[in-house]
C-alpha cells in the first residue's frame, strides 16, 4: 500500500512549508515593523517555538482531529475557511471533469475511428491547440464575448449553475484535449488487434465493431489519465477560479500566498494533495477491477 | 597494465567517434523527415520566428514597451498602434514583442533546471540502485502527489512571489518526469554489452554515465524538453495572471492579461494580443516536440 508513506511525505512537505521559508516566517506574516512582543506571541501561537519533531507530531495530530490551525489574516479556524469555499471548487472541478470526459472521449473516438485522414487531423490539430490555450486567456475571452456582449452568462463572482458554464468550459478544455488524444491512441492500438480483424471479416458494421468490440478495451486506458487529469483540474481551478471570481479554494490559496498566510496556504495544499492522492489510488483499484489483465500479474 | 586500459579505452573512443558518424548522418535525416511533416515545419517556423524575436526584439519594437504616450490611452489598433495601446498610453505591439524574451527565458531557465536535476537524479537513481534509488524515486513519488501547478505554487509560497522565484519553482515542479524517463533508460542499457565491457576495463561510474549511457537518452530528453518549455511558459504565464509571478511594469504576456482584466469591456485588444502571443508560442513548441517525438520514437507514433 503506497498511500500511507506518500500521505507522510505529503504531510512533512506541507509542513516544511513554513521551516523553508528564507528568514523569518513570523516575521514575514506580520509585516512591516513588527514589535518583539508580537513576534514571540505569533511565535508561540504558531508552536514554532518547539522542537521541530514535536512541531510536526504536533501538526499531523492536530490535522488527523480536522484542526489546521488559524487563518492570519481572517483569525478564523483554516478548516472554516475551507469549509466555506470547498464547495464551489468541487462543483466546478466535477463539472469540468464531466465536460472533459464527455468531449475528449468523443473527440477521441470520432479520430480513431473515422478512417478519413483529414478529418483525424482536422481533430488532433484542435486536440494539440487545446493543451496550448492558456486557460486565463479562453476565460477571458469567452466573459467578452458571452457575458459582456451577448449577455447569455452573468459575468463574474457568481456561484449559481448559470455562473458555472463559462468557468467549467475554460477548466475543461485542456484535460478535453488530453482526453481525447489518450482516447485516440488507445483506441487505434485496439482497432490493429486481430479480433478486430476476425469482426470485420464476419462483416459486422463498422461502427457496430467501434461501439461493442474495441470501446470497452480502448478506454481503461482512459481511466487512469481521468484520475491524473483530476489533480490538474483542481490545480487549474486555482487560475480559473481567480479569471471568473469565484470564491473557491484555489483564489482563497492566491489571496493566502499574495498575504503569506502560512497556515492557510498548507491547509489548503494539503486538502488538494490528499484528494488528488486518494482519488487516484480509487482509480487504481477500479482499473484492477475492470482490467481482468491487471488482476492476473 | 593501466597504460594498458587507458589505451584500450581511448580505442573505445576512437570507435565512438566513428560511430557518431552515423548519428550525424542520421541527425541530417532527423532534420529532413521533420520538414517532410507539414506540422511539425509549421511548429518549428513558429518557434524560430519566436526566438528570433527573443533576440532581436528590442531593435525591432516600434516603441519602448514602457514608453507612455499620455494622449492614445486604451486607443484601438490603428496605423500608429497596430495591437492598440494599454490603460497607461503603452504600445501593445511592443509590449508583446518585448514579451518574447522574458516567456522564452523563463520556459527554458526553468526547464534547464528540470533537465539537469532531473537527468542527474535519474542516473544516479538508476545506475546506482538500491537505498539510493528507492529514496530518489520515493522523493519523487511524493512531488507527483501535488497535482499540476500546486507544486510550483507549494514553492512560490515558500519562496515568495516573482518572476524568478517563478522559474525555480516551475523547474523544481518539472524534475520529475525528467528523473523517471532517465531512470527507465538507465535500467534499460545498464546492462547492455557495451557498458559492461566500458566497466570490465575500469571506466569510472561517472564516465560511463556521462559518455556511455546519457548518450542514450538524449532523444527522449529532447522531446520532453520541447514539450516541457511549452508548458512551463504557459504555466508561468498563469502564475503571472495571478500575480504570483511577474510584477508590473515588466512586459511579460500573462501579467499584461492580468491588467487586461480589468479593461475587458472596453480594450479587447489589451486581452487579444498578450494571449494570442502566449498561444503561437506553445502551439508552435507542442507540434515541434510531437513532430520530433514521432521521429525519434517511431514506436509512440503510427502503428
Amino acid at each position: 500500500m503506497l498511500l500511507v508513506p506518500i500521505l507522510f511525505g505529503v504531510s512533512v512537505v506541507v509542513f516544511l512549508t513554513v521551516h523553508l521559508v528564507p528568514g523569518d516566517p513570523v516575521q514575514i506574516m506580520l509585516g512591516h515593523s513588527p514589535s518583539g512582543t508580537n513576534i514571540q506571541q505569533l511565535r508561540h501561537e504558531l508552536g514554532l517555538d518547539a522542537p521541530l519533531p514535536v512541531q510536526y507530531l504536533r501538526y499531523v495530530g492536530n490535522a488527523l482531529h480536522g484542526d489546521l490551525g488559524t487563518s492570519i489574516r481572517s483569525s478564523r479556524p483554516v478548516i472554516a475557511e475551507i469549509g466555506d469555499r470547498f464547495p464551489a471548487t468541487f462543483q466546478l472541478t466535477l463539472a469540468a471533469m464531466a465536460l472533459a470526459i464527455l468531449l475528449g472521449v468523443s473527440v477521441g473516438v470520432l479520430a480513431a475511428a473515422s478512417r478519413s485522414p483529414v478529418l483525424e487531423g482536422v481533430l488532433m490539430l484542435g486536440a494539440t491547440l487545446g493543451v496550448s490555450l492558456p486557460s486565463f486567456w479562453v476565460g477571458l475571452l469567452l466573459i467578452y464575448l458571452f457575458a459582456l456582449q451577448l449577455g447569455w452568462f452573468p459575468v463574474l463572482g457568481s456561484t449559481s449553475l448559470r455562473g458555472l458554464v463559462l468557468p467549467a468550459v475554460t477548466l475543461a478544455l485542456p484535460a478535453a484535449a488530453v482526453l481525447a488524444r489518450v482516447t485516440r491512441s488507445s483506441l487505434v492500438e485496439v482497432l490493429h488487434q486481430d479480433y478486430i480483424r476476425t469482426a470485420r471479416a464476419k462483416g459486422l458494421a463498422w461502427s457496430r465493431i467501434v461501439r461493442s468490440h474495441a470501446l470497452r478495451n480502448g478506454l481503461i486506458v482512459v481511466l487512469t489519465i481521468v484520475g491524473l487529469q483530476f489533480g490538474g483540474l483542481m490545480a487549474g481551478s486555482v487560475i480559473v477560479e481567480s479569471v471568473f471570481a469565484r470564491p473557491g479554494l484555489g483564489s482563497l490559496a492566491v489571496a493566502a500566498i499574495q498575504s503569506r498566510d502560512y497556515p492557510e496556504i498548507q491547509g489548503i495544499v494539503l486538502v488538494f494533495a490528499v484528494i488528488y492522492v486518494v482519488i487516484n489510488l480509487v482509480l487504481d483499484v477500479l482499473y484492477g477491477l475492470i482490467n481482468p489483465r491487471i488482476r492476473v500479474s | 597494465m593501466k597504460g594498458e586500459s587507458t589505451r584500450m579505452l581511448e580505442q573505445i573512443d576512437a570507435a565512438q567517434s566513428l560511430a557518431t558518424e552515423a548519428p550525424r548522418r542520421a541527425r541530417v535525416q532527423v532534420l529532413r523527415r521533420l520538414l517532410a511533416r507539414p506540422l511539425a515545419l509549421v511548429g518549428a517556423i513558429i518557434v524560430a520566428f519566436v526566438v528570433l524575436l527573443a533576440l532581436i526584439g528590442p531593435m525591432v519594437t516600434p516603441r519602448s514597451p514602457d514608453d507612455i504616450i499620455y494622449t492614445a490611452v486604451l486607443s484601438p489598433p490603428s496605423a500608429a498602434f497596430p495591437f492598440g495601446t494599454d490603460d497607461a498610453g503603452r504600445d501593445i505591439l511592443s509590449r508583446v514583442i518585448a514579451g518574447a524574451r522574458i516567456s522564452l527565458t523563463v520556459g527554458v531557465v526553468s526547464i534547464g533546471i528540470a533537465m539537469v536535476c532531473g537527468t542527474l537524479l535519474g542516473l544516479i537513481a538508476g545506475y546506482l540502485g538500491g537505498w539510493v534509488d528507492q529514496l530518489i524515486m520515493r522523493l519523487m513519488d511524493i512531488m507527483l502527489a501535488f497535482p499540476d501547478i500546486l507544486l510550483a505554487i507549494v514553492i512560490i509560497a515558500i519562496l515568495g512571489p516573482g518572476l524568478v522565484n517563478v522559474m525555480i519553482a516551475v523547474g523544481i515542479g518539472a524534475i520529475p518526469v525528467y528523473t523517471r524517463t532517465v531512470r527507465a533508460a538507465v535500467l534499460d542499457v545498464r546492462e547492455q554489452e557495451y557498458v559492461e565491457a566500458a566497466r570490465a576495463l575500469g571506466a569510472p561510474a561517472w564516465r560511463i554515465m556521462w559518455v556511455h549511457i546519457l548518450r542514450n537518452v538524449l532523444a527522449p530528453i529532447i522531446v520532453l524538453a520541447t514539450l516541457g518549455v511549452g508548458l512551463a511558459i504557459l504555466i508561468a504565464a498563469g502564475l503571472s495572471f495571478v500575480g504570483l509571478g511577474a510584477q508590473p511594469p515588466t512586459p511579460e504576456w500573462g501579467d499584461m492579461l492580468n491588467e487586461a482584466q480589468n479593461y475587458l469591456q472596453q480594450a479587447w485588444w489589451m486581452a487579444v494580443f498578450p494571449g494570442a502571443a502566449i498561444t503561437l508560442t506553445v502551439v508552435g513548441l507542442n507540434l515541434l516536440g510531437d513532430g520530433l517525438r514521432d521521429i525519434l520514437d517511431p514506436m509512440s507514433s503510427h502503428k
